[in-house]
């Protein structure tokens, strides 16, 4: 189950490759262009990188289609630690479950309900919220631009976006959330994934990952809405109404794979070890 | 003199004629990627038109404009019938040319499906062109990328090839993610484990829970 922002994000850019394949297909809950416009800048004839598909090393008809001889198997160092393998793929199918039998229903259920402004509304509202996980993030990372970035959108978009429900910040004055989180910040301090886990609920994660999003949930304001009933609540809400964005997405990623299990664990490590390289 | 003169014009002539030949089949690369796109956004576009509609008129398109083939073979990689790289103690996991056409067909319409079923909302995008490259021929195949941006962010790139004066797409990267590799990375596992006609059961089960909305009804 994908429901927190960065395994909707993770799945995203995953399963975008199934969202777009073939004729160039997309869809997009927000966009009201539909015109094509071709500006084609560049017909050299210069080689640009290979995708690597094929075995180019000789000029005959060669029909190894590996390029780098990679070995059969994986190497040991490819390999994902998954120690809690048989935790892990239960807790993947608790998840699948709860996906399929209240989170979805939920959301689809919200979206009969309430306008898109109202649900982009929601969504900017949440983000904006959750600004001292990317500040402190940034800051501890010594990404000062970033740092003053948020800062500077949390000002702008509290003020003249509505307590965050616009984000004017991003399309008067072009200042671009990082989305950094404590995993990400630990990750580039040098500290390795450590194994794998999948935890009920929050989905694919990490030991390192684990600590980074224990860390981000005190310094979420949302956990400290009182009385407990009332954060839980409205963290529910956030979620339903991030899943909204996704929907479709994790029934394609599970319709695409023959082994989800894995895909998502791979996934899920290839997208965070991304992000930390990063600059 | 005269003689290195007219050799140098001559080299120079053909150097351009080279160069005008790849730029003209790169443009028609490009050209075909434009087509695909009017083709299919007209239809997903169109409001008027249902789900089944839109299924109907898409699958046809997406069958002219790609080289199942080849992607399928591209999948299969080492695993391919025709691949020579030896394969050690899974000799036995190589397709023959039968199973690797009964796969092709398979993962046809695996591919068809998985599109096809992203056509169930009524939303709108836009496709923006952004440049053409030639990538090295290979097995006496022209080859050349086409980038592109859908709804002015994501970067979707095609990788085309030209075969009997045919340009076809056999790969799709989004966001520098390949199509094949993903899918060649899974079933690569997959055949460590079994053999390529479990994988063929595999896969058939996948289009068999299609039913509903195959993409060859």
């Amino acid at each position: 189950m994908l429901n927190n922002n960065r395994s909707l994000h993770l799945v995203k850019v995953a399963l975008s490759l199934f969202i777009l394949v073939m004729s160039g297909c997309v869809h997009s809950k927000n966009s009201d262009d539909t015109s094509t416009v071709t500006t084609i800048s560049s017909s050299a004839p210069v080689f640009i990188e290979d995708d690597g598909l094929f075995d180019d090393d000789d000029d005959d008809d060669d029909d190894d289609l590996f390029s780098d001889d990679s070995p059969i198997e994986a190497t040991p160092q490819a390999e994902i630690s998954d120690p809690f393998y048989y935790f892990n793929k239960a807790m993947f199918h608790v998840n699948d479950k709860l996906y399929f039998w209240v989170l979805r229903p939920t959301a689809l259920g919200y979206k009969a309900i309430t306008p898109q402004f109202f649900r982009v509304g929601v969504a900017n509202f949440f983000h904006n919220i959750t600004m001292p996980i990317r500040f402190t993030s940034s800051l501890m990372q010594g990404d000062l631009t970033s740092t003053g970035t948020e800062l500077g959108r949390f000002a702008v978009n509290s003020t003249v976006g509505l307590f965050g429900v616009m984000d004017p910040a991003a399309h008067y004055l072009d200042w671009q959330p990082n989305n950094q989180d404590m995993g990400l910040t630990l990750g580039k301090y040098g500290i390795g994934n450590g194994p794998y886990i999948v935890w009920p609920v929050f989905g694919p994660s990490t030991l390192r990952d684990t600590v980074g999003r224990s860390t981000d949930y005190f310094l979420s304001p949302l956990t400290y809405l009182q009385p407990d009933k009332l954060s839980i609540t409205v963290q529910a809400v956030d979620k339903v109404n991030a899943t909204y964005f996704s929907l479709g997405d994790y029934e394609t990623f599970k319709q695409a794979y023959i082994d989800p299990y894995e895909r998502m664990k791979e996934f899920y490590i290839e997208y965070r070890e991304e992000r930390v390289a990063e600059e | 003199m005269k003689k290195i003169i007219t050799l140098c014009i001559s080299t120079l002539l053909l150097f351009a004629t080279a160069v005008n030949a790849n730029t003209h089949n790169i443009n028609q690369a490009t050209a075909l990627i434009d087509s695909a796109m009017k083709e299919s956004l007209s239809i997903i576009n169109d409001p008027a038109l249902t789900t089944e509609i839109k299924r109907e008129k898409l699958w046809p398109i997406v069958t002219s404009y790609f080289d199942f083939t080849l992607i399928s073979e591209l999948t299969l990689g080492k695993f391919s019938a025709d691949a020579t790289s030896p394969l050690g103690d899974y000799s036995d996991r190589r397709f023959t040319a039968k199973q690797q056409a009964e796969f092709t067909d398979a993962f046809t319409i695996h591919l068809g499906n998985l599109y096809l079923d992203r056509l169930n909302n009524d939303s709108q995008f836009s496709v923006l062109l952004t440049q053409s490259s030639a990538m090295k021929p290979i097995r006496k195949m022209q080859r050349a990328r086409v980038n592109s941006l859908i709804n002015k962010k994501t970067a979707i790139d095609y990788s085309l090839r030209l075969k009997n004066d045919e340009w076809r797409i056999y790969d799709v990267k989004v966001e520098g993610r390949s199509l094949i590799s993903s899918f060649r990375k899974e079933y690569s596992a997959i055949l460590l484990k079994k053999t390529p006609d479990e994988l063929l059961v595999l896969l058939n089960e996948k289009n068999l829970a299609h039913t509903d909305n195959n993409a060859e009804q």
